[in-house]
């Protein structure tokens, strides 16, 4: 392989001696497997390293602000966004290394743990202590709490407990010039200085590199119950959705299918659907055993009351379980009708699901594609997933413009882009059509203030560059 | 490195893989060094980068492949049902074919494991020689070495090679009973290292009425070479196998071995395709194929549940844990027979174990090459098997049985036993014999079934050995 210009043999050397020569690489082997993320694209980085502190990363920036060089942060690789892929080369810097959970504080309810720690691994060791972290990305098992952060991660539970951002107290942060910045406080309140706490998380990497968090924790809820339910119209499962909130019952999940994606899983499931379900949603209430059983029976009445023709609450950890199944079997039976996925998680006002799963079956219709939705019904953040042939150009092209029509649809509708997959290089492009100009070059400022030579995570959002990024091999 | 003219490439089965990172998370490898070469989307990667030419296949891609237990457990989780296992066999295959077998290794494998008589004097030669490089270690049938040699580390216990044969003490035809036709595909740990597995399997059979044979022309199942990328050398194993097995009119093939299991129903059906055997011939011995546990479930054993009568009888039950081997329980998908098994024998009371299905870190040659890896991933597996705290772990797969075993020395707690399912039951069995021939004295209960048994015991019953 070439090498690249970015890094030459002399800061090779210093890499190495920073890092220690057990803990980088420059093989071909090496960079091919830090080449890509969950987004399936690849880009060959030129070097990667796996530092063991905050003091090495410092000291790699520093060297990467003389030597000007891309600096890619990476936890696991999971972003779906291509937010860790080293589109301009340079050097790819894992936190494979700073994987421990340092101080459970049971009193306070708060941990500190270091960037790549994976996120369920964090959460088995709270739960034994009788506690409990709320953000459940479904890459919860393989994702780490530095990229969670970095992406500000959200999953099912989101509609109760919020998003990762909500747990993140205080933070050690590399900055881009390499100064070690301390921010936030060990103190729930606490109102001095900017919160840059705010600033870094969703940040995707550009303005820090994140080394520790101190993450706030929650009491273990006592119980936990589902129940399914199925409608003739996806309108009633929006007001069903507005009635139980009006209720004060807040579900701890609030899954959503529309026809298309119940249609992919009726074979996964035990239970015999209706001929007419248009739209599904997986409930979960949790809390204490008494409260949870009353406000089950009371959303199960609203159901019936709205038109549900279909009711079934689990009655056990196993039932609770194979309800589960459906929605977890997704995912790979939408792969079976079409081996790609283009997978857009836009995000609406609640009450506007209705509106936005009718605006894709239209698009769906006048693109000839075929559109299969799902997400999170509580918080208005929907997965579109378009399908597609990867051989079949014209498909491919097709599927393009849709993305664009369904966000144009997403804007009018006082929606977002994207609900927690982050922007990267992927949404990029797109990114105009939500943000206006002074939004833009307000995060261009900030980012020039931090980062004055471009080197931390260079073309991602609105930094994007397709005469890079189409540099890529297949 | 030689490159041979027979070179192919993998094919693009790895592009399958989305990188979505799934698999990351029941990596029994990357759970011990979480690192991106340790892990199926890293070496689908790295695959598809060989198979578009874009990368070279070195040493370093080869120590990256060979970090892998074929457990399977990626593929199961894959929620893109990428054939993982299948992928990476074929770039095993693709390498051997491109840098020749690693020494050693290699040799064994081609060498040895190619002609049954190869091997079996390979593991004559080792056990004349064994008493002169081990010691024996007291109150175990284990071995520990006395200097270095290449493959074994000093810390590991491994079975010395058994005094007889099972195929040499058990050939053709036998035990003769009125039911169905079972011929036994012994494998070569149970043949070389525990014999006694097979002629607890030979017992069992026999009790339950079977006529039982051993295929003299039978050989290792080629899994250790192809797994090493030997593929030519496995096609003609599994032509011998077909051939050896030919010979009698079964009605099964059983096997008391989850990876030669495993083997003869994923791979031999190609195996023998490519061998140049007509598609009856393949069928009628591959429909045939079986684990003992899927046998005994199917003849209706367990007949009887355990639990009322260890009350009953007013005595302590054995305390038994189950392992699924990973090439019984996830390739084959044999979870329930051996546990409804163990659960309805008498005098065993079985206690669940947390992570029953995750590998023991054996893998093969994997735990040749990266012992101190395996030895940590076996170190959660016995950490799992002592918080049961069984008297006895059962599992159906003798490379389980050696590395558990010599799991729990190495932490001191060489007490819990270790077996077979096939042993336990017969054990158990046996001992039934004894119990209700004592109660029929004296309350009569032994009734025309028990009794039938044990008859058919005392007439076959004798095992040479
Ligand atoms: C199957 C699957 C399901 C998913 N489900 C969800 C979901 O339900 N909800 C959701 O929100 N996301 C989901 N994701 C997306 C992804 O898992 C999340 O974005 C996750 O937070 C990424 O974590 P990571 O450790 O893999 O980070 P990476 O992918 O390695 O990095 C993501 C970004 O964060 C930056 N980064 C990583 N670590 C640091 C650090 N220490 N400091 C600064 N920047 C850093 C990187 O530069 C990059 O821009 C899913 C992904 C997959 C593959
Ligand atoms: S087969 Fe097992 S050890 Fe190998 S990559 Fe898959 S999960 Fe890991
Ligand atoms: S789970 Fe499957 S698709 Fe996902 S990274 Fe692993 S092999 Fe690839």
């Amino acid at each position: 392989m070439e090498p690249s210009a970015k890094l030459d043999r002399k800061n090779r050397t210093r890499i190495r001696q920073i890092v220690g020569p057990d803990h980088c690489s420059d093989s071909s082997e090496d960079l091919f497997l830090y080449a890509y993320d969950a987004l399936n694209r690849r880009y060959l980085p030129d070097m990667v390293v796996h530092p063991g502190s905050a003091r090495e990363i410092s000291e790699l920036l520093k060297l990467a602000n003389e030597a000007r060089f891309p600096v890619v942060p990476r936890g696991a690789g999971t972003g779906l966004t291509g937010g860790s892929l080293a589109v301009d080369g340079g050097l790819v810097v894992t936190t494979r290394r700073l994987d421990r959970i340092l101080d459970i504080d049971r009193d306070n309810m708060t941990v500190w743990c270091e960037a790549g720690v994976v996120n369920g691994d964090l959460q088995a060791e709270v739960e034994k202590e009788g506690l409990f972290f709320p953000p459940d990305p479904a890459s919860m098992k393989f994702s780490t709490i530095g990229g969670n952060a970095a992406e500000n991660a959200g999953g099912p539970r989101a509609v109760k407990y919020g998003v990762t951002r909500d747990y993140v107290m205080a933070l050690e942060v590399v900055l881009p010039t390499g100064e070690i910045l301390h921010t936030g406080s060990s103190a729930i309140k606490s109102v001095t200085g900017y919160d840059l706490t705010r600033l870094m998380v969703g940040s995707e990497g550009t303005l820090g590199f994140i080394t520790r968090l101190l993450l706030r924790l929650v009491p273990k809820p006592e119980t936990v119950r589902a129940m399914l339910t199925v409608f003739p119209e996806t309108r009633m499962a929006s007001n069903t959705v507005a009635r139980i909130m009006s209720s004060r019952i807040v579900p701890s999940t609030l899954e959503f299918m529309d026809r298309s994606a119940i249609d992919c899983v009726k074979n996964y499931l035990d239970i015999e659907l209706p001929d007419d379900a248009a739209a599904l949603l997986l409930i979960e209430v949790d809390g204490r055993a008494t409260s949870v059983t009353e406000q089950m029976a009371t959303i199960q009445s609203i159901c019936r009351e709205v038109g549900a023709n279909l009711v079934r609450a689990a009655d056990s950890e196993e039932e609770r379980e194979s309800l589960w199944t459906a929605r977890r079997s997704l995912s790979p039976a939408i792969m079976k009708i079409r081996p790609l996925k283009i997978n857009e998680d836009v995000a609406v006002p609640r009450m506007k699901i209705p509106e936005l799963i009718e605006g894709v079956e239209e698009i769906a219709r006048c693109r000839d594609l075929i559109i299969v939705n799902f997400g999170h019904a509580g918080d208005g953040n929907v997965h579109v997933n378009l399908l597609v042939d990867p051989e079949d150009r014209d498909e491919v092209a097709r599927a393009h413009s849709a993305v664009e029509d369904l966000f144009r649809l997403v804007v009018s509708l006082g929606g977002s882009l994207s609900g927690e997959h982050g922007i990267g290089i992927a949404k990029a492009p797109y990114l105009a059509i939500e943000l206006d100009e002074t939004m833009i070059s307000v995060m261009r400022r900030i980012k020039g203030a931090l980062d004055p030579n471009n080197i931390l995570n260079p073309h991602k959002t609105f930094d994007f560059d397709p005469s890079v990024t189409s540099r890529e091999f297949r | 490195m030689p490159k041979s003219k027979d070179h192919r490439l993998p094919t693009n089965i790895s592009s399958k893989c989305v990188k979505c990172g799934t698999c990351h998370s029941v990596c029994p490898v990357f759970d011990a060094v979480p690192t991106e070469s340790h892990t199926a989307r890293g070496k689908m990667a790295l695959i598809e980068a060989v198979a578009q030419g874009r990368l070279e296949e070195s040493e370093r891609y080869r120590d990256y492949l060979e970090a892998c237990l074929l457990c399977g457990a990626c593929q199961e989780a894959c929620p893109n049902e990428v054939p993982t296992l299948a992928a990476m066999l074929e770039a095993r295959e693709s390498l051997a074919g491109r840098m020749g077998l690693k020494t050693g290794k290699g040799m064994i494998l081609n060498h040895l494991l190619a002609t049954a008589r190869g091997f079996r004097l390979a593991m004559r030669t080792g056990r004349a020689v064994q008493g002169l490089m081990f010691r024996r270690i007291p109150e175990s049938s284990g071995l520990r070495r006395r200097f270095p040699l290449p493959l074994i580390p000093e810390d590991r216990t491994i079975p010395g090679v058994a005094r007889d044969f099972f195929t040499d003490l058990y050939t053709g035809t036998v035990r003769t009973g009125s039911g169905p036709r079972v011929g036994i595909f012994a494998g070569c740990m149970t043949n070389y290292f525990y014999p006694e597995t097979g002629a607890d399997m030979v017992d069992l059979l026999g009790m339950l009425g079977a006529t039982v044979v051993v295929p003299e022309g039978q050989v290792c199942c080629g899994m250790p070479a192809l797994a090493g990328g030997a593929r030519d050398t496995v096609r003609d194993l599994a032509m011998q196998n077909l051939e050896a097995f030919e010979e009698y009119d079964l009605d099964a093939i059983v096997t008391g071995c989850a990876s030669c299991g495993g083997n003869l129903k994923d791979n031999f059906r190609a195996l023998l395709a490519e061998a140049g055997a007509s598609e009856p011939r393949i069928e009628a011995f591959l429909s045939k194929v079986m684990d003992i546990n899927e046998y005994l479930a199917r003849m209706g054993l367990p007949s009887r549940t355990g639990e009322g009568a260890d009350e009953e009888a007013g005595r302590e039950p054995l305390t038994v844990t189950y392992h699924h081997p990973c090439h019984l329980g996830r390739l084959q998908g044999v979870k329930e027979e051996p546990v409804r098994l163990i659960q309805a024998l008498p005098g065993v009371r079985y206690v669940p174990m947390e992570e029953a299905d995750r590998c023991c870190g054996m893998g093969g040659s994997f735990s040749i090459e990266n012992y101190d890896i395996s030895k940590r991933i076996n170190d959660r597996k016995v950490d799992r098997i002592l918080e049961t705290g069984a008297q006895a772990v059962v599992t159906s797969c003798p490379a389980c049985i050696l590395h558990i075993r010599d799991g729990l020395r190495r932490r001191g707690r060489a007490d819990v036993e270790v077996h077979h399912v096939a042993e336990l039951i017969t054990r158990r069995m046996e001992e039934e014999e004894v119990e209700s021939g004592k109660e029929k004295g004296e309350s009569g209960r032994g009734d025309a079934e028990t009794r039938g048994r044990g008859e058919e015991v005392s007439c076959e019953g004798e095992r040479g050995g």
